[in-house]
């Protein structure tokens, strides 16, 4: 029987905890669904989903953290949301990773700059989506709004994850 | 918790991208605005009825004869001068009253409009002058779905 610390570093225990994290980002998906939140420009969001992204970015391969933001879009879409909020959440994803790995390759950003470019990308991401299926300029004027509050909840969901990231026990990831 | 350990981790560069993030979206502000005006329409209503409709984008100057009727025509037997009038200048995506011969020329006073939903009103005769944007029905969406 495999030790604990090696359980994670087989390929089937690898599939396993991202599987897992995956869902745990959809949970928290799920809880910023149900949480009573009245914005009045649409498109603001918590992006705790994020959370675990950041922290499997930073604590696993980056292949996996992004595989992980893939499935909880996915799985987002189809249980929570309709095709279309899912065709903005998967740019806005897209563009959030992209540029979170970037930062955090060059190693200057701490976990919290990290989130809070995820979370402007994520809304930069969504704004351009809308700005192709509504064909007009006028969403553009939404980028004021959005980046800020993108910033905004990116910093809180870093602290949140900065705090996170020390408490989880060592073995349950693998050495990276 | 401890709270020293979240602000030592605050590296420079993050609070660089902050700033540039915010001087972005500040700037946002200043520059995105005034590009509404591409597609609006200078509206000019006597008593209410719509008689001239011109694109915010040329640049005239409208003299609009104006009596009770609306139509612009003038009564045979009314000297030129005592026409009531208003000019209406659109230059560089702005509107204003450049002249006026009635009572009160508040009209004139109330300066230049640029933006859909402002107007410029001449109560003594019943003229206004807004500015309406055009294609607002394919701009944003008013709900969402989650």
């Amino acid at each position: 029987m495999p030790s604990h610390a090696n359980r994670s570093s087989s390929v089937a225990g690898r599939i396993s905890l991202c599987a897992m994290l995956a869902v745990v980002s959809l949970l928290f998906s799920y809880v910023e669904v149900i949480l009573p939140f009245q914005s009045p420009v649409p498109g603001i969001k918590l992006g705790l989903a994020n959370l675990v992204v950041l922290i499997a970015l930073f604590r696993l391969d980056e292949k996996e953290a992004f595989v992980i933001s893939l499935l909880r879009v996915l799985l987002a879409g189809i249980l929570l949301a309709g095709a279309y909020s899912m065709l903005y959440s998967l740019a806005g994803s897209v563009l959030s990773f992209a540029g979170m790995l970037l930062l955090k390759k060059t190693g200057r950003f701490s976990i919290i700059g990290v989130s809070m470019a995820g979370g402007v990308l994520h809304n930069l991401g969504q704004i351009l989506v809308a700005a192709v299926m509504i064909s007009g300029t006028a969403i553009f004027y939404y980028l004021p709004v959005l980046t800020l509050s993108g910033m905004t909840c990116g910093i809180i969901v870093g602290i949140g994850a900065h705090i996170l990231i020390r408490r989880i026990p060592e073995k349950l990831f693998p050495v990276s | 918790m401890n709270n020293s350990s979240i602000f030592r981790s605050i590296k420079k560069a993050d609070l660089l991208l902050a700033a540039a993030l915010l001087l972005l979206s500040f700037s946002g502000f200043v520059f995105l605005r005034p590009a509404a005006s591409s597609d609006c329409v200078v509206v000019i209503r006597i008593s209410g009825r719509i008689i001239a409709e011109y694109p915010l984008d040329a640049d005239l100057t409208v003299r609009i004869p104006d009596d009770e009727t609306g139509a612009g025509t003038a009564e045979s037997g009314t000297a030129a001068a005592d026409m009531p009038f208003n000019e209406i200048e659109i230059l560089g995506r702005e509107v204003c009253m450049r002249d006026a011969n009635c009572s009160n020329r508040l009209c004139i006073l109330q300066g230049k409009i640029s933006r859909p939903g402002q107007s410029i009103i001449c109560l003594p005769h019943r003229l206004t002058v807004e500015i309406r944007a055009e294609g607002t029905g394919k701009e944003v969406p008013d709900a969402v779905t989650r």
